[in-house]
């Protein structure tokens, strides 16, 4: 930018200088040609005006009446003619004198001359004396011209021969005409200025004022190499006159061998031109600037257009770089820049598309990575858990059915009273392990049409007396209906028991009075509920954790940490989403929401209730049962309840020694576990489908484990019943007889 | 016969003396009306080219002569015969008009010191006097009545007129236009007033026996009759 300027300025300031050089030197060259001019102008007027003299005084020797005083040869007579001739003329011509064949003046006795004189300080003696070269030339019968200086006069001289027709030539008359400032102002050429020069003074000049004359009196002395004059042509000089500038010329005129002549200057001002010069210099100059500026604004204006629009492209570039994709640049014109500011901001769009596809990419890969974690967390769980539930069953199904079988029989009333507690205690045992393995998933889940309200209000009412014990009151904020959703009703109690029972326990150290909010709304596609209390709320380094299973907050004993956990299980089972929201101190809000059933299809239900339904006892006796199992009480309790109902009852450890007895007995039904070392149930089957078809239809199998998938699928194939440990004596008797009555 | 008779009766009224008036007057001289009233402004003539075009000067005109212009028994007889003077002087002549009665003789010094060509080309009096200084007084009689103008021969403004009249009863007026014409016999006249560069004027007058006549005569370029 700079560089450019400088040379915006550089450049226009040499030409210029240029410029104005040659403006200069040609107009001083005119002047000084213009000077030159007016010399020879001057000096050719100067000859014009010895010419007119000649010719005049040609005329005044030829009047009769001259002739006549020229024959009288008296000295007063040829004065007084003179002297009228003088006054008639009222001219330049200073001296008139008419001198004899000798050169000399006639003279008279009282010393009158034959000459007249306008001014008195000329002497017409010395006059004829000076001009005595130019009478010489007249006598000789021509006109003598010839120039002289005397005193501070200038005087161009004409000497006519005077002849006398009867006497011839008689003598001359010699006039002399001042050079004065009159001839000078009628010689003068146009815008020159004559300065007569002689014996270092101005004897006459047109210039007016006496500074001037002076000044041009000092340059012409000064100036001596004048003296000899230049051999091509007359030389110019540049000179400054009282403040004038002016180009001036020197030369010499009238120098003959008889007269010294004099010097003149002539003097052409040239400030005028000089002023134009400085006009048009300054205007140009002005112009000049004005075009400096102008074209570097111009230039300022394409710099900025061009580098503006690229630094700001490189800013956003930069801030692309950064990330920050909300930059777009202005489209500041409609030419390349202007495109590749389209482009930019169409490819930073691009970026910030793709980023935030990307960010949303990831933060879905994170929820998949959390809730894969979680699934493992509960699948790992789950495994633990379905094992020892699995584990515990067994030996449970003794416990209640030994003591179901001891109630039976008749004992006194302290002991069934015992009995009743071992019944009850097993009883729960097997509740417990039956959530177990509903967390674990291994227990299949119900699914049938289901209104939240009902089940919120079932829930409440189970609720009740602890929420009103713990002087907790409930708040209802239902929407007045709601879709219905594909649920498992028990499940859905379990998860809200779970929310319901936590937050009471939270609230009640921690406020006199508590307050549960309960919520329902929905939409097309949620049904959702808030359960919103004012307990102490959750901290939220633990909020991200309350999920996890086992983890609790509870005193040691009071919780499993598992409430939430299965609750987590049970929602995303269900399709939904639970969450939570808390802040310290002000209570804890529960979100669950469900999907709304779409389409509900009954036939796409799964079987749902007991594995079989309880067949009226209208017992069949004396049918030979072979019991198998690996668990040695089951086969006791077993062969037990079947030898009470009239049964012969053969037990095998194993389905290996099973098929050996079958080998060598035939028995009526066969009771067999599920899930036994060696062989197990689905072989065992296929061995009898083999080799007794005829009992594989009466089979019962047993199982402590949740039925899973394809066990239900080998079920259903084989049109084969199961029933689950632990269970009733009255639900294995009923088992039992519709086997007994099962189509052979 | 009836002239002399005439003269003769003049003569005897002459003789006769006390019956004689005196004319007395004024000569004016205007400048026509609308003109300037100065000579000096020249207007736009006012340059060496137009010189030759003198303006007259009302105010300074001089050299009135007033006559009765008819013959009268002016020169007695026996009388010494009339004289009269122009000088040369300076290069020029003094006076400049000369009137004088029929038969003067004018005498013609030069005081200068330079050569001087009196003549005249005149028809009244043709006369040259060739070149002298003061070496000689050459005289000239004028004879015949009328207007003679002298030059020199070397000094072109030289110039004087020689006013030839037929009687003596003539006067040059004085510097304010008066004029007196004394012992003029009664009688009816006719009375002229001349100037050399305007017209003349006549007027009738009746002299009395004794007593004036006052005449006033304007002259000028204004005063011609009307046409």
């Amino acid at each position: 930018m700079a560089a450019v300027l400088t040379l915006l300025v550089v450049l226009p300031a040499i030409t210029l200088w240029v410029v104005d050089r040659s403006i200069t030197r040609q107009t001083l060259y005119d002047a000084g040609q213009a000077l030159t001019t007016a010399q020879a102008v001057f000096l050719q007027s100067l000859g014009n005006r010895a010419g007119v003299l000649g010719s005049r005084y040609r005329n005044v020797v030829g009047d009769p009446r001259f002739l006549t005083v020229v024959r009288l040869q008296d000295a007063n007579t040829m004065h007084a003619y003179l002297r009228d001739l003088l006054e008639e003329f009222a001219d330049d011509t200073e001296v008139l004198a008419f001198v004899t064949l000798d050169g000399k003046l006639l003279v008279s006795k009282d010393g009158k001359s034959s000459g007249a004189q306008r001014d008195a300080a000329l002497p017409v003696a010395d006059f004829t004396r000076e001009a005595a070269g130019a009478v010489r030339n007249a006598l000789g019968g021509e006109i003598g011209t010839g120039n002289l200086v005397q005193g501070n006069r200038a005087l161009n001289i004409v000497a006519v021969p005077v002849v006398v027709p009867e006497r011839g030539l008689v003598g001359v008359l010699v006039a002399g005409a001042q050079l004065g400032e009159n001839a000078l102002q009628q010689l003068k050429p146009p815008k020159t200025e004559i300065v007569l020069l002689a014996n270092d003074n101005v004897i006459a000049s047109t210039l007016r004022g006496p500074a001037t004359r002076a000044a041009v009196l000092r340059w012409a002395s000064s100036a001596k190499d004048f003296e000899t004059p230049a051999a091509d042509g007359p030389e110019v000089r540049e000179a400054v006159f009282n403040g004038e500038h002016c180009l001036a010329l020197m030369g010499d005129y009238g120098r003959t061998p008889w007269s010294p002549g004099f010097r003149f200057v002539l003097v052409s001002s040239y400030e005028q031109r000089r002023e134009a010069l400085e006009t048009t210099r300054s205007r140009v100059l002005g112009l000049s600037l004005a075009g400096i500026i102008a074209s570097a604004l111009v230039v300022w204006f394409f710099i900025r257009r061009v580098t503006q629009p690229l630094r700001e492209l490189q800013q956003s570039a930069e801030a692309v770089g950064r990330g920050d994709f909300s930059r777009r640049i202005e489209r500041f014109s409609n030419d390349e820049f202007g495109e590749l500011a389209v482009t930019f901001n169409q490819m930073t769009t691009n970026l910030q598309n793709s980023r935030v596809e990307l960010e949303r990419a990831m933060q879905t890969v994170k929820a998949t990575q959390e809730q894969l974690i979680q699934s493992e967390k509960l699948s790992a769980v789950g495994q633990f858990v379905a094992g020892v539930a699995h584990e515990l069953n067994n030996p449970l199904t003794a416990v209640i059915g030994f003591s179901e079988l001891l109630q039976t029989a008749q004992t006194d009333e302290k002991t069934k009273g015992h009995l009743d507690r071992i019944a009850k205690s097993a009883h729960r045992c097997h509740k417990i392990v039956h959530s177990l393995l509903s967390f674990a998933r291994q227990e299949a889940p119900e699914r049938k049409l289901v209104d939240l309200h009902v089940v919120l209000e079932e829930v409440l009412e189970i609720m009740a007396y602890d929420l009103r014990t713990s002087n907790v009151t409930v708040v209802r904020d239902f929407v007045p209906s709601l879709p219905k959703i594909m649920a498992d009703p028990h499940h859905l109690q379990q998860v809200f028991v779970n929310i319901l029972g936590n937050a009471r326990q939270a609230i009640e150290p921690f406020q006199a009075e508590g307050r549960i909010i309960i919520r329902t709304h929905c939409t097309d596609e949620w049904v959702a509920v808030e359960f919103q209390d004012n307990g102490p709320g959750i901290k939220p380094q633990h909020l991200a954790r309350i999920f996890d299973p086992f983890f609790t907050t509870k005193p040691a004993g009071k919780g499993t940490g598992l409430g939430l956990s299965l609750s987590y299980g049970l929602i995303q089972e269900h399709g939904g989403k639970i969450t939570a929201q808390s802040e310290l101190g002000h209570g804890a809000t529960f979100l669950i929401e469900l999907p709304v059933a779409v389409n509900p299809n009954p036939a796409l239900l799964r079987r749902s209730g007991t594995p079989f339904p309880f067949a009226p006892v209208n017992a069949p006796t004396g049918k030979t049962v072979l019991v198998i199992d690996d668990e040695q009480w089951i086969l006791e309790l077993a062969g037990e309840l079947l030898r009470s109902e009239g049964h012969a009852v053969e037990t095998a450890a194993s389905g290996q020694q099973a098929l050996e007895l079958m080998s060598r007995q035939k028995f009526d039904v066969l009771v067999s576990d599920w899930k036994m070392p060696g062989l197990n149930g689905i072989r065992l089957y296929e061995h009898l489908v083999a080799t007794h078809p005829e009992l594989s239809g009466r089979t019962l199998f047993m199982t402590g484990d949740v039925v899973s998938d394809t066990f239900q699928a080998f079920l259903s194939q084989h049109h084969l019943t199961c029933l689950s440990k632990p269970f009733a004596i009255s639900e294995f008797r009923s088992a039992v007889t519709r086997m007994v009555n099962a189509k052979r | 016969m009836t002239k002399s008779l005439l003269l003769l009766q003049m003569g005897l009224v002459t003789a006769v003396a006390g019956l004689a008036g005196t004319i007395n007057g004024t000569v004016r001289a205007t400048p026509p009306a609308g003109a300037p009233e100065s000579a000096g402004a020249g207007g736009a003539y006012d340059s060496r080219r137009y010189k030759f075009a003198e303006r007259i000067d009302y105010e300074r005109i001089r050299d009135f002569i007033v006559y009765i212009d008819q013959p009268m028994a002016a020169a007695v007889p026996g009388a010494p015969p009339l004289a009269a003077v122009t000088t040369q002087r300076d290069a020029s002549f003094d006076p400049h008009v000369l009137p004088v009665a029929v038969g003067t003789t004018v005498r013609w010094p030069n005081e200068d010191d330079i050569y001087h060509n009196v003549y005249s080309d005149s028809e009244v009096k043709p006369f040259d006097l060739k070149f002298y200084k003061k070496e000689k007084v050459p005289e000239v009689t004028f004879d015949q009545v009328g207007r003679v103008d002298v030059f020199c021969a070397i000094h072109s403004k030289m110039h004087c007129i020689v006013l030839v009249l037929p009687n003596a009863y003539f006067v040059r007026a004085d510097a304010k236009g008066r004029f007196v014409i004394r012992d003029v016999p009664a009688g009816t006249y006719k009375l002229r007033a001349w100037h050399e560069r305007l017209p003349s004027q006549t007027r009738e007058i009746v002299v009395p026996e004794e007593g004036e006549v006052r005449v006033e005569f304007k002259l000028g370029l204004g005063e011609l009759p009307k046409y």
